[in-house]
């Protein structure tokens, strides 16, 4: 610069907050939001089921003990055991691992796809790509999802791995769509045309202004939809489509805990409750992130 | 010839917003007259309470705001112990009416002008008779009220849409819904800030024509001195929640009483020479839960002594009706008070 | 002798509304806005040129249409002697370096999910070829902000911590990062009050003096504009109807619509009464705007002519221009 400010300016040199402030910050959004502590802690609750299953099952899940099936919840078994005798309570935590998997894996590989496709669609308005994304958008979204879902699971066969790839084609043009609307606003946006008056290139545009504008209903969703996840893959498991027994997923415990209802309600109680939380937890936290990912709902 | 009561008395009004735990004192001990047929200028910057004046006088302050001292007597009665059915009733839209800076906001996008102007004329005739009229009666009323407002073939505008008016146009239909022969006061909140100065002068203009007509008192709250100074026979100047000076609009311009009004004065380009600093006040309006010991406007203020930073200023008559709000006055006089 | 910065000639930038075939079929068809119309004007170097008019003018087009935010439709702008609207790429880097705006809503044009430090960080990344070092990138950051009189903690907050002046500062501050020799400042006090435009006008006014900016003032505040602008410009309907020098266009007020525009300013003047002249009626559309003079419909002189023919912009003496047929060229 021309002008005559060249005094070395001691202090705090960096141009953003430290990660702690960062950290606390977030962390007292999410608290301030009703409900997102809580949100927090279950989801907390859920993932320490999905990464230390090994750890703190007390039963191999998949341990038989015939003599004591169909167990109601006593000290030996927390929760009961199934009608091979296993335990329930260490089925469930197991599940929860799956549940997690497809969780994360369908919704995040979903919104990747969906937000990238989206915002190349918005950003490119009235162009043949835009035309073109949009079309395949609506051919993808016009088959009903579960029909969709089982239509893949049964011509890949059933697993964990194409479970979440099916799931996660058949979500991707719902951020598309989300992600294409607001790209369409957020690119009208002052701070764009000022990007561009500086001379900044398209890419960088997308990556570094308006990706991060958009996400903002985006994560909204994936938290409804993480919960959403849980549920197809429960009911692909129920109808034998979805991971292969024995495997422990909520999905199958609910469909043997179905076959022998009269016998025994607790094979159907526990993982209906685990689906329950699971969906709230997601539901929770995933407001709580938005807000605390808002730097507007920052103090000032 | 005895002076008649004035239509407006504002005596200490003294308003708190609450949020949470902090308390912003938005209005300090307010009190001003408003007589018959006057146009009284408020004036002030951001934050300093002329909105909050308003609506605290037309009762529509948000549930935060708590009055906890003062009154407002209005022909004579203390609004702040009208219930909200009396207010409605008796006072809203037909004794005080109230006109805001975005028209566009007040206005429905879907419905009508004719359906919007004649539901509310309804209901103020339902408040005034009780009598069911027929459509047409309001529609007829409608269609004078905007001729009033110099509307160009009112009647054909009626089936208009908001969309389909101009931003001056929008500002004419919520004038003349707010003015009519029985409006007492008006309160003007930034009622011109978003127009273009043409039709500015033209809105502006109207409403003292009207308010003439009708011997309607107006409260004309604005943050351009220009306006105020060709529009308003007195004024107020409003920092942080307290009235600083008062009088007449030639007073208070050409010979200001208090340093913080002196100072707006300078910082004003058109009484600048091409090239000449504006004046740009030190410091920063405080938070207005953490006002200052003293003067409010101390730290900030030019000629700040001693007992400015312990004791809060009384609001004095210094002249015949030229009010302020400062010690130094009475020691200097009416010196001008040069800050650059 | 200043040279000329910007010479811009015949400008038109239009706008199309209902382009769908649909439109043409049910509905009325494709509707142009003329938002700048033929416009030609002169900024020259060091010198501060304001760019008055109201809504639908076409001003902050015009503004827009420099930079190449909005397409033109034919026309040249000449930046240091080169077509901008025909620039390469490498000649148009150079020119984005070389000419920066200063937005009218001083929140809006920042990224409110980028920290001010990052927001003024960004133009000095696309300067260094190179990459740079942290240690240095928050030296110049710290610069430029205390530039601006703004201190360096603010470097690490967002755009929605701040005021309407400091936002506004911290906009300055970007549209200086790289060493511009032109800023247009579209309504750079809109929004503010009174005090803290003051500041903003001196902080511009220090800018220019100690850097060497010259300015494209667009604003509507006519008080401001004759305060900072040495030239100026009045237009209406995407025409320019008087041009020259700021004292000349004052003194004279050749066209009935800046004596109109002028008059109708409020003023906290001591003492003069104003006559002001009212126009009446309302502005016109741009999409389909009066022929032949624009401004007939409100012209306290209108005459007959005027409906029929378009008044071209005529030197009244010392390159004070006007377009009226009140003043035709002999």
């Amino acid at each position: 610069m021309n002008t005559t400010l060249s005094k070395v300016i001691p202090g705090q040199m960096s141009l953003t907050p430290r990660w702690t402030e960062t950290l606390s910050m977030a962390f007292k959004a999410i608290v301030k939001v009703k409900g997102g502590l809580l949100g927090a802690v279950f989801i907390s609750i859920m993932l320490l089921c999905a990464f230390c299953a090994q750890w703190i099952t007390p039963y191999d899940p998949n341990a038989q003990d015939i003599v004591h099936r169909f167990a109601g919840p006593g000290w030996a078994h927390l929760l009961g055991t199934d009608y091979l005798g296993r335990d329930i309570l260490s089925r469930i935590i197991y599940g929860c691992r799956i549940a997690v998997l497809v969780a994360f894996g369908a919704v995040g590989l979903s919104s990747i796809i969906g937000v990238f496709l989206g915002v190349m669609a918005g950003y490119n308005e009235g162009e043949k790509i835009d035309y073109f994304l949009i079309w395949l958008f609506d051919i993808v979204r016009s088959f009903p999802q579960i029909i969709l879902a089982l239509a893949i699971v049964a011509v890949l066969g059933p697993s964990l791995v194409n479970v979440v790839m099916a799931l996660a084609f058949t979500a991707f043009p719902f951020y598309g769509r989300i992600a294409r609307a607001q790209t369409l606003s957020v690119k009208e946006a002052d701070y764009i045309k000022a990007a561009e008056a500086m001379g900044q290139k398209p890419l960088t545009i997308i990556l570094r202004h308006i990706t991060p504008n958009i996400m903002a209903p985006v994560i909204v969703c994936l938290g409804m939809d993480m919960a959403t996840m849980i549920i197809w893959e429960s009911g692909l498991s129920f109808l034998g489509l979805g991971v292969r027994p024995p495997t422990a997923s909520w999905g199958i415990m609910l469909r043997n805990g179905y076959k022998y209802i009269q016998v025994s309600p607790w094979m159907i109680l526990w993982p209906a409750l685990a689906i329950a939380f699971a969906m709230i937890a997601f539901s929770l936290f995933s407001e709580g992130l938005r807000v605390a990912l808002d730097p507007k709902e920052r103090e000032r | 010839m005895k002076k008649e009561d004035p239509l407006l008395e504002v005596s200490k009004l003294t308003l708190d917003y609450r949020l949470g735990k902090r308390k912003m004192r938005a209005l300090d001990r307010v009190s001003f007259q408003l007589e018959k047929g006057e146009i009284m200028g408020v004036a002030g910057e951001s934050g300093c309470g002329k909105s909050t004046l308003g609506l605290a006088i037309i009762k529509l302050l948000p549930k935060i705001a708590e009055i906890t001292r003062g009154e407002i007597l209005f022909e004579g009665r203390d609004l702040l112990k009208f219930s909200e059915d009396e207010m409605n009733q008796k006072i809203r839209g037909q004794k005080i009416s109230m006109i805001f800076q975005n028209p566009q906001h007040a206005l429905n996008p879907v419905f009508t002008i004719e359906k919007q102007m004649t539901d509310i004329l309804r209901v103020q005739e339902k408040y005034k008779n009780k009598r069911k009229r027929p459509h047409r009666y309001f529609r007829d009323q409608a269609i004078e009220r905007l001729t009033s407002t110099g509307i160009a073939d009112p009647a054909a505008r009626l089936s208009n849409y908001p969309f389909e008016f101009s931003g001056g146009m929008k500002q004419r239909v919520m004038i003349g819904m707010a003015l009519s022969s029985g409006t007492s006061l008006l309160l003007a909140d930034e009622a011109t800030t978003a127009l273009d100065v043409t039709i500015e002068a033209q809105i502006n203009r109207l409403i003292s024509d009207l308010a003439a007509e009708y011997g309607t008192s107006v409260l004309y709250i604005s943050h351009n001195l220009g306006v105020l100074a060709e529009l308003a026979d007195r004024i107020m100047i409003m920092y942080a929640g307290q009235i600083f000076e008062m009088g007449t609009t030639s007073d208070v311009f050409d010979s200001p009483s208090h340093p913080y009004s002196a100072a707006l004065l300078e910082s004003l380009p058109s009484r600048q020479a091409r090239g000449k600093r504006l004046l740009s006040i030190p410091g920063f309006v405080p938070p207005l839960d953490q006002l200052p010991q003293g003067c409010s406007f101390h730290p900030r203020c030019r000629f700040v002594e001693d007992i400015c930073t312990r004791e809060v200023p009384p609001f004095e008559e210094v002249t015949d009706g030229h009010w302020s709000a400062c010690f130094l006055d009475k020691k200097r006089g009416r010196k001008r008070w040069q800050w650059i | 002798m200043a040279m000329d910065l910007i010479d811009i000639r015949n400008l038109r930038t239009y706008f199309y509304q209902n382009k769908g075939l649909l439109s043409k079929v049910f509905g009325e068809g494709m509707k142009t806005v003329h938002a700048v119309d033929d416009v030609s004007l002169t900024i020259q170097k060091g010198r501060t040129f304001g760019l008055v008019g109201e809504s639908g003018c076409g001003k902050s087009t015009l503004g827009q249409t420099i930079f190449r935010l909005v397409k033109a439709q034919s026309g040249e702008i000449l930046f240091q002697g080169q077509d901008v609207l025909n620039m390469d790429p490498k000649t148009l880097m150079g020119f984005r370096k070389k000419a920066q705006l200063i937005f009218q809503d001083q929140y809006g044009c920042m990224n409110p999910r980028m920290t001010v430090g990052k927001i003024i960080a960004e133009p000095l990344l696309m300067r260094e070829t190179g990459k740079m070092d942290k240690h240095d990138l928050f030296q110049e950051v710290a610069k430029l902000l205390l530039a601006v009189n703004l201190d360096s903690d603010s470097a690490k907050k967002f755009p929605n911590e701040f005021s309407g002046g400091q936002a506004r500062r911290i906009g300055v501050a970007r549209a200086i990062a790289l060493n511009p020799i032109f800023i247009m400042a579209d309504e750079p006090t809109s929004g503010l009050d009174i005090s803290t435009a003051a500041t903003i006008l001196n902080l511009m006014q220090d800018l220019q003096d100690k850097l060497d900016i010259t300015y494209l003032w667009v604003s509507h505040n006519l008080n401001q504009v004759k305060y900072m602008s040495d030239d100026m410009a009045v237009m209406y309907l995407g025409k320019i109807v008087e041009m020259g020098q700021t004292k000349d266009v004052f003194n004279a007020m050749a066209h009935p619509y800046t004596k109109a525009l002028i008059s109708a300013v409020p003023q906290v003047s001591a003492s003069q009464q104003k006559k002001t002249i009212f126009l009446e009626g309302e502005i016109p559309s741009p999409i389909n705007p009066p022929s032949g003079c624009r401004f007939r419909t409100r012209c306290p002189q209108v005459m007959k002519k005027c409906k029929t023919r378009e008044p071209i912009l005529t030197d009244l003496g010392g390159g004070h221009l006007c377009a009226c047929h009140l003043h035709r060229a002999n």
